[in-house]
């Protein structure tokens, strides 16, 4: 098998991307793991909400958290830059990127929680207007006295 | 920050939101018109999230590839254009995974874990209600 003799910065790029928003995803597990084990936690800061149609607390944290190191990866890669230092550019390029990584997961994520939680539950063997009935639909738990 | 990387920023988002407004639609019918235990919203196994997560998954695929492959022929060719689109095609596709691989990631160690959702605006069971449903109408047959 040939292997490349360097890898490709585009791969480097998307794995350094990919990583950002793996972290993000890890940030947001740490939290739920958080309030799966600490039941006290439930129903106080950060596990509440700003307004009843908004994302939690700890949803709004992890994609406030990818910010930093997208805007200091870029500023100190500028700064860098224009004083021809290289090898710092580059490692504010590698961090611009994985904060890039971190709002690529974040800002869907922060959509997706918002319209899943905006969207009115049906509730179970309840029809929708226009639908065809199903038989099973309405019949329920059926208990035996 | 350059006009060409904002742009490529762009496109990167643009992939990746297109992942999260499919797995929104999913979870919105979902939840919308009850689809408890129907198909995508089942478990294909129980270690794995839902079919319809998995579904939105394997929707990140076909443009990171089909983008790559469009590039790879262009270059081969000489046609700059072909070539410009192809590498537009597969930023986009890298957007979406972007989103999609750390999210499977997620529900994965989420279902393996046992952990709970704060809210539960993001079901991890899709065959049972919402939380914050309204119960099951029962009938009572008396014997």
């Amino acid at each position: 098998m040939v292997m490349p003799e360097e890898v490709p910065k585009e791969a480097v790029d998307f794995l350094t991307r990919l990583g950002g928003a793996t972290v993000s995803a890890l940030e947001q597990l740490a939290f739920e793991w958080w309030w799966t084990t600490h039941p006290e936690a439930r129903g106080q800061f950060p596990f509440t909400r700003p307004e009843m149609h908004l994302p939690m607390f700890h949803e709004l944290i992890v994609a406030g958290l990818q910010i930093p190191p997208w805007v200091i990866g870029l500023l100190v890669e500028e700064d860098a830059r224009k004083k021809g230092d290289r090898k710092t550019a580059e490692i504010a390029d590698a961090v611009e990127k994985f904060g890039e990584g971190g709002v690529l997961y974040a800002t869907p994520m922060l959509l997706h929680s918002t319209a899943v939680l905006n969207t009115p539950a049906k509730p179970p063997g309840a029809t929708v207007p226009g639908s065809p009935v199903s038989p099973t639909a309405t019949q329920g738990i059926v208990y035996k006295l | 920050m350059e006009k060409k990387e904002q742009e490529e920023f762009l496109i990167r988002l643009g992939g990746a939101l297109t992942g999260g407004i499919e797995d929104s639609a999913f979870e919105m019918a979902w939840k919308a018109y009850g689809l408890y235990g129907v198909f995508p919203y089942v478990e294909v196994n129980p270690a794995l999230p839902p079919a319809d997560d998995l579904i939105v998954g394997g929707l990140a695929i076909p443009p990171w590839v089909l983008g790559y492959l469009l590039e790879a022929d262009a270059k081969k060719k000489g046609d700059t254009k072909t070539q410009e689109m192809g590498k537009n095609i597969k930023m986009f596709g890298e957007g979406n995974m972007c989103y999609s691989l750390p999210m499977l990631l997620r529900l994965t160690l989420l279902k393996n874990l046992r952990l709970g959702t704060p809210g539960s605006a993001v079901p991890v069971r899709p065959s049972a209600p919402p939380a914050g449903s309204p119960p099951q109408a029962a009938t009572v047959i008396r014997l």
